[in-house]
């Protein structure tokens, strides 16, 4: 009886069974959070997975199994349910083909120091105390969470086109939640740091001092007013820039959403697109982001400029969406998990820096917004219709090219095809972040991306929000 | 798999008295999942999977640690060792009343559909692509030269939840799920535009798939050419989706008694106060036959009841796990729920149901409107703060309003405003159907004064 979780031996047995091409995706993850709660220690918990999946074409059709069950009966199982669903795939699927590619031989681990899965517990929850006090220490703070997480993923992808592709990495990070109460006016700011990392990370940080940062702009931000919905000229940090070109470029540039028929950028390589000062890069190494050598088909995550000089130059792709739409496999073929099968998905998406100093872009600005990605809760995407929103922390109004009064709940929004081309100055800066705690969803799949670039200038776009 | 799970918290529960906690408690649930995804109308791929994973929670004294697993065979006195330690050098929570006790069942209503549990993925495949061929006559009948459904999915679960403690007591349920998710396109005239359809039941019920698809396919024909408009002051009316999408957001959190505790709930001491339009009730709902948020026990074994949270505006109660319970002297609510096996529960609504004391049919309500627009669609709507009852949304589908006749499609607009006006003074009308997304179910809302962010 072979070990449960050999790939060779669940490969070898899908191939006897007929499969035209199979892949084995093995995934050890382990994620420890610390949740402090208003000074209670609300979570100290510890999850392990441990499972495979196996995704088999048969005559061109896709059929995908897991399990986590550790015996041989039931990953065999896992086998014959991912061959049976091709096989169901007959009457209505849509056949497809794999890309080639040269074959992946490699192990790579993310760089770290110090194991955090080797500290003690108790000095954890010291930081994460010693970091709630400094937070509630704040004048007008009338609650705050801490959070403490680490994750450490290992997985093991096998294929039958003879890849062996092994890949290890660290990720771990604090989060604090404040808010701030002014009179009858509540109002809340989050904010994380994280890093590719060991335990050396979080001891490099002074994390009492970032609470209070944290506390301090929760605190104003209940004084603040909202802001009063109209088109404004916004000049976005770096952190927003990150989440807005992820969402407003970003996914409609993924292939399976082009495939799909679901992207307004179909058909559109070698258009203007965006303002010539934008070129955006989806790159699995970049300092700061979220650490991807490869991808979850043993692909190595080549850099990718998807748009250069305002030009839609290409996708972001995975060894299908390569094949049926044309291009190169990008390394952007992503899974949750191993119980996942693989979707097209950006890794650290972001703009490259222009000439300009970041004051000079509010030099000419009679009245705008400085929009700040601190306290920034995310965004989102319509990229068939080609709407996408995103929502910034706590921002200041600039009059005259200074930069005036905080205003709350901001919300941008913008078109695909229209915004990027209002851009009218960039940056020298850059600055990519990634977190612990959060990442891009899509089709019920999370994963870490990363996201960054210059500060950038927008000539008019919309800008509503909530009071 | 329910005796896999139980023979685990019996070993593990033994160990873990055995190193020396003092109570300790475990969450088990087990899923087995088949999908069937959608590109460009054809079926691309279906993916199965089975697996069960569990949580075990121990308190020594007042400290408590987790652990949540899915690995069948762990190396159970490795792990409790270390799971003892943890707790050991926790901060002592002088709150902590004891892991839930006096398990039973509270409401029962219809969870499970034997026609779920046995759709093979030769079924899965067969129902999905009558749904597809359903949208592209839909939106054809409708007008559109081609409608297809670009992307999308038909996901069947059948599963079940085990809760058990070291008082010696358990309690197990099995429930299905089947949900499908459509982004349906139409073309007309060379201009394309589309609508989103979500749909969840723990019932397989294909007529009435298909007649969602139908009214989806149809919505996917009229936001074709979508115009700015001016910003400023609109009527805005939700359709029931969207209306679910903000309660659950900015609303639903208010009444958690953990965040009331806490300071970050607005609800905070308003009970017996007028918090909404007299016109709203809502309840707690665990009864609904086949609503996706019916159960009989709550994530801590704690019963289940239907309940008003919110009579003609009025705050009658807050949600209460047994952890929040016990901090006010009072009763846990049934509504622990829990965001991972390891963690701790949460109070959270079964189903939210709101509804209307005097409601107005979907004519009526367009009828009232002088300049407003219906709001179909949205995204980013769940940022929308739950604090301060700060709402807002980008929206991808609206048609603009006057004097209670549909114009055209607009594009590129904020919608912004405070729930508690929208739906306190602000509220002009509540629409007479009550319709499910997810575990909230929402009428039509018809609100007036909210902030448009457009040209």
């Amino acid at each position: 009886m072979p070990d449960p979780f050999d790939p060779y031996a669940i490969l070898s047995y899908a191939e006897k069974l007929g499969a035209d091409f199979v892949d084995v995706r093995i995934q050890r993850r382990l994620y420890e959070t610390i949740h402090l709660d208003n000074g209670v220690l609300r979570e100290y918990s510890i999850d392990k997975t441990y499972g495979v999946g196996v995704r088999i074409y048969l005559d061109g059709y896709m059929g995908f199994a897991s399990t986590n069950k550790p015996d041989w009966e039931s990953v065999k199982k896992a086998v014959e349910d991912a061959l049976r669903a091709a096989k169901a795939m007959r009457l209505t699927g849509k056949k497809q083909e794999l890309h080639e590619r040269k074959t992946s031989k490699d192990s790579r681990t993310s760089t770290y120091k110090t194991s955090a899965g080797n500290v003690d517990p108790s000095t954890k929850i010291n930081i994460v105390v010693e970091a709630y006090k400094r937070c509630r220490s704040v004048e007008g703070i009338v609650s705050a969470l801490i959070r403490y997480g680490y994750e450490h993923d290992k997985r093991h992808y096998v294929s039958s086109w003879g890849d062996d592709v092994q890949v290890e990495t660290r990720l771990i990070g604090i989060g604090v939640l404040a808010i701030g109460k002014h009179g009858e006016v509540m109002e809340r700011v989050y904010d994380a740091d994280s890093a590719v990392a060991g335990w050396e990370f979080i001891e490099s940080r002074d994390w009492g001092i970032f609470a209070e940062e944290v506390g301090k702009l929760a605190s104003d931000a209940s004084r603040a007013p909202a802001i009063k919905p109209g088109v404004y000229t916004a000049i976005l940090d770096n952190e927003m820039v990150g989440l807005m070109l992820h969402e407003a470029f970003g996914h409609a540039t993924e292939a399976d959403e082009v495939e799909a028929n679901g992207s307004i950028l179909k058909g559109r390589i070698g258009q203007q697109v965006a303002s010539p000062l934008v070129t955006i890069v989806d790159d699995g190494l970049i300092e700061g982001g979220f650490w991807i050598p490869y991808d979850d088909e043993g692909t190595p995550k080549r850099r990718v400029a998807t748009v250069e000089k305002g030009v839609l130059k290409g996708f972001l792709h995975s060894l299908t969406t390569a094949k049926s739409i044309g291009g190169e496999p990008t390394g952007n073929a992503r899974a949750m998990a191993y119980s996942y099968p693989v979707l097209v998905r950006q890794t650290n998406t972001f703009m490259l820096p222009g000439d300009a100093k970041p004051e000079e872009l509010f030099e000419d600005v009679k009245h705008g917004v400085y929009i700040r990605g601190r306290g920034a809760l995310g965004g989102e995407v319509n990229p068939a219709m080609g709407t996408f929103t995103f929502i910034a922390g706590p921002s200041y109004i600039i009059e005259n090219g200074e930069i005036k009064n905080m205003v709350r709940g901001v919300m941008l929004s913008g078109m695909i095809l229209e915004t990027l081309k209002n851009v009218d100055m960039v940056g020298n800066d850059l600055k990519v972040k990634t977190s612990v705690f959060g990442g891009c969803g899509k089709g019920g799949q999370m994963v870490r991306v990363g996201d960054g670039g210059p500060h950038v200038r927008v000539s008019r776009i919309t800008i509503g929000g909530g009071r | 798999m329910r005796d896999v799970l139980l023979d685990l918290a019996k070993r593990f529960i033994d160990k873990l008295l055995e190193k020396g906690a003092s109570e300790a408690e475990f969450f088990g649930s087990w899923a087995r999942v088949r999908i069937a995804e959608i590109s460009d109308g054809r079926i691309k791929g279906i993916s199965v999977s089975d697996a069960g994973k569990y949580g075990v929670r121990i308190a020594v004294g007042r400290r408590l640690a987790s652990i949540g697993l899915s690995d069948l065979s762990p190396d159970i006195d490795k792990l409790a060792e270390t799971l003892v330690k943890i707790a050991r050098n926790a901060p002592e929570d002088r709150d902590f009343p004891g892991f839930a006790t006096n398990y039973s069942r509270g409401v029962l209503s219809s969870t499970y559909d034997e026609k779920i549990a046995e759709l093979d993925p030769e079924g899965i495949a067969g129902l999905l692509k009558n749904v597809v061929e359903t949208a592209g006559d839909a939106g054809r009948g409708a007008g559109a030269d081609e409608t297809i459904v670009t992307q999308g999915g038909l996901e069947v679960i059948d599963g079940g939840k085990l809760v058990v403690n070291s008082f010696g007591e358990h309690l197990y349920e099995e429930n299905t799920m089947l949900s499908t998710w459509l982004e349906i396109k139409s073309r007309r005239d060379g201009s394309e535009s589309t609508f989103y359809l979500e749909y969840g039941s723990r019932r397989l019920d294909e007529d009435e798939i298909l007649r969602e698809t139908v009214e989806a396919a149809k919505l996917s024909t009229r936001f074709v050419g979508g115009k700015p408009i001016e910003s400023g002051k609109y009527e805005v009316l939700l359709h029931p989706h969207v209306t679910a999408k903000f309660l659950e957001t900015v609303l639903a959190p208010a009444f958690s008694a953990l965040h009331v505790q806490r300071g970050r709930s607005p609800l905070k001491d308003k009970i017996d106060k007028q918090v909404l339009n007299e016109n709203i009730d809502i309840l707690d709902d665990p009864s609904i036959d086949w609503a996706t948020g019916s159960c009989s026990f709550d994530d801590e074994g704690i019963p289940t009841s239907r309940k008003y949270v919110v009579s003609h505006g009025v705050l009658e109660t807050y949600l209460y796990d047994h952890y929040t319970a016990r901090r006010e002297n009072k009763y846990s609510t049934g509504n622990g729920f829990r965001r991972s096996v390891s963690s701790p529960p949460s109070p959270g609504f079964t189903n939210m149901y709101v509804v209307g004391r005097n409601t107005m049919k979907w004519e009526e309500l367009i009828g009232e409107m002088k300049k407003g627009i219906i709001v179909y669609g949205v995204i980013g709507y769940w940022t929308s703060n739950f604090v301060n009852g700060g709402t807002q949304a980008t929206v991808t589908h609206g048609l603009l309003v006057k004097d209670g006749e549909v114009k055209g499609p607009i594009k590129g607009v904020v919608i912004g405003g405070n729930i508690y006006e929208w739906l306190g003074k602000d509220l002009v009308g509540v629409g007479d159907k009550v319709v499910p997304l997810g575990d909230v179910h929402a009428p039509a809302m018809l609100v007036r004064n909210v902030d448009v962010a457009g040209r």
